[in-house]
């Protein structure tokens, strides 16, 4: 479980990043870390692996406070970084020397991966491989680690389209209920079905840390013109006609959109804010 | 002693021999090639030039280490699942201990090949004992304390430079050293003036004191050792409070 209290932290001492960020994350969910581009949200997964320290408040993670980089923490942890750190090994090697650091890895798990991502051959050297392919052992290898919580930043960046189909089913049958699983990314396409609660994070501010059922309890998404009056959050015109998001006041079930869910929270912060407290 | 575990720092040297030991292979083999070369053509039982080669290759190893080339390299080693210090102490082994001894092994190695290559071939007889060559290696390496701190000490300074300094660590390492040393010198020389001048005390008792703790070889031991763990600490410190 992760748990931020009062956190601030800024990289210089006139901007501060975030000012009095709170954030409650509990096992059993995949969370999507939604913001735009220096929102923050790499700090924030830095902040809770460990890498970053909060210049105030407390981060959490297990009962172990991410500051210290405890080995009984690190080992519970893995963060699948946007940058790689590809070290001139075979596959095998690479296995080989990371492993015993991770005391639930599966081996077979691993091996099971390679072949759902279809990778010909993993005997050249890792740095000699492509960035997607590179991507795949070091997402495989961190699923094999069976750690309790797997952070990814951008883990579907490199992917070609069929290996992102695959990441997504080989991230549904990995995930446990022990485990939560926090993905940042841009591409929301890409893990739509994938996850369960959504964090969406602007200004060093959290707008929004809710589940998908939360989300379409409390907001409708229009997908076609209907007789609706409520008031509408955001909504663009497409092809098909007026997609909207709306206060879900008639309580009718619609399907999460996550870029118009986005879009909703950055144009009316407020107002999805009143929504959710209520 | 929970944050240091035998069984993670097994695992800490295996990962970091995986990744280094190109390297190693090469340093190795440049070392057996140089000594190989001087034993073949020594003049006489005089190898120096073989130290100061051992002792340049020390140091560039001890600048490789901590040596991240961006934050991609740090934040992969920070999280390593291991502490700190158990990630410092096996730095230290290898970097300081292990890796000399390996290159003392190269050059000793080395020199025996190439003095032995010299008799088989006859080459510039009369040639030299190979014994007394090997043996006054090893006396003038790790059978001199003065020299085994001398190294510890400064590869200690350059590790914590390294760490110290987020890039370039080695060279804003030597200019730290110069800076810091011409201060200690003014500092030094204003405190030995002003000591000679005020207290009564004669340039002939100050210059006996010097050369009583300049042959004091415990005392230089003893804070040399000091030294060294000071290093170690300030880097096992520096370490831990690294963020990316």
């Amino acid at each position: 479980m992760i748990n931020l209290k009062n956190i601030q932290f800024s990289y210089s001492k006139k901007v501060p990043l975030f000012k009095n960020i709170d954030l409650e994350l509990k096992s059993g969910h995949i969370f999507g870390l939604l913001g735009k581009n220096g929102a923050g949200k790499t700090t924030l997964l830095k902040i809770i692996s460990g890498l970053c320290f909060p210049k105030q408040g407390s981060a959490e993670v297990f009962g172990f406070r991410s500051e210290f980089r405890s080995p009984e923490f690190m080992q519970r942890i893995f963060f699948l970084t946007e940058d790689l750190f590809i070290p001139h090994l075979t596959v095998e090697n690479y296995v080989k020397s990371y492993a015993s650091f991770y005391p639930n890895f599966d081996q077979d798990k691993f091996i099971s991966f390679i072949k759902a991502f279809e990778m010909e051959s993993t005997k050249g050297y890792l740095d000699q491989m492509s960035y997607g392919q590179k991507k795949k052992v070091i997402i495989s290898f961190a699923l094999a680690t069976n750690c309790e919580l797997l952070i990814m930043d951008e883990p579907t960046n490199g992917l070609d389209i069929p290996s992102k189909i695959v990441f997504r089913k080989v991230m549904a049958s990995a995930a446990t209920e022990e485990q939560l699983i926090l993905i940042s990314t841009h591409q929301v396409r890409d893990l739509h079905s994938l996850i369960d609660a959504v964090i969406i994070i602007e200004n060093g501010e959290i707008l929004l840390n809710a589940s998908n059922d939360t989300i379409t309890e409390k907001l409708f998404f229009q997908y076609e013109d209907d007789d609706d009056n409520s008031p509408v959050l955001y909504q663009e015109d497409s092809l098909k006609g007026i997609f909207a998001v709306k206060e879900n006041l008639q309580h009718r079930d619609s399907k999460l959109d996550l870029e118009l869910l986005f879009n909703a929270v950055l144009l009316n912060n407020q107002k999805v804010k009143e929504i959710f407290k209520s | 002693m929970k944050n240091l575990s035998i069984k993670r720092m097994v695992s800490l040297f295996y990962q970091s021999w995986m990744q280094t030991k190109k390297q190693s292979y090469i340093l190795f083999g440049v070392v057996l090639l140089i000594s190989g070369l001087g034993g073949f053509v020594l003049q006489n039982n005089d190898i120096s030039f073989c130290y100061g080669f051992f002792i340049g290759i020390c140091i560039v190893v001890a600048i490789k280490t901590f040596q991240f080339h961006d934050n991609r390299d740090r934040q992969h080693y920070l999280l390593i699942p291991a502490s700190t210090g158990e990630k410092l102490i096996i730095s230290i082994v290898e970097t300081q201990f292990i890796q000399p001894l390996l290159l003392l092994f190269a050059m000793i190695l080395g020199l025996f090949l190439g003095i032995s290559i010299r008799k088989l071939t006859g080459w510039r007889v009369p040639d030299i004992n190979t014994f007394s060559v090997l043996s006054a290696c090893l006396r003038d390496t790790i059978g001199n304390l003065s020299f085994v701190l001398g190294l510890l000490l400064t590869q200690a300074i350059f590790i914590f430079g390294n760490l110290y300094f987020k890039s370039r660590g080695w060279l804003k390492t030597i200019l730290s050293f110069i800076v810091l040393m011409l201060f200690i010198g003014i500092i030094d020389g204003i405190i030995i003036n002003s000591t000679i001048i005020h207290s009564g005390v004669t340039t002939i008792e100050f210059n006996d004191f010097n050369v009583y703790a300049s042959e004091n070889r415990c005392m230089s031991a003893l804070v040399s050792g000091v030294v060294i763990l000071v290093f170690w600490v300030m880097s096992y410190f520096r370490l831990r409070e690294t963020e990316v």
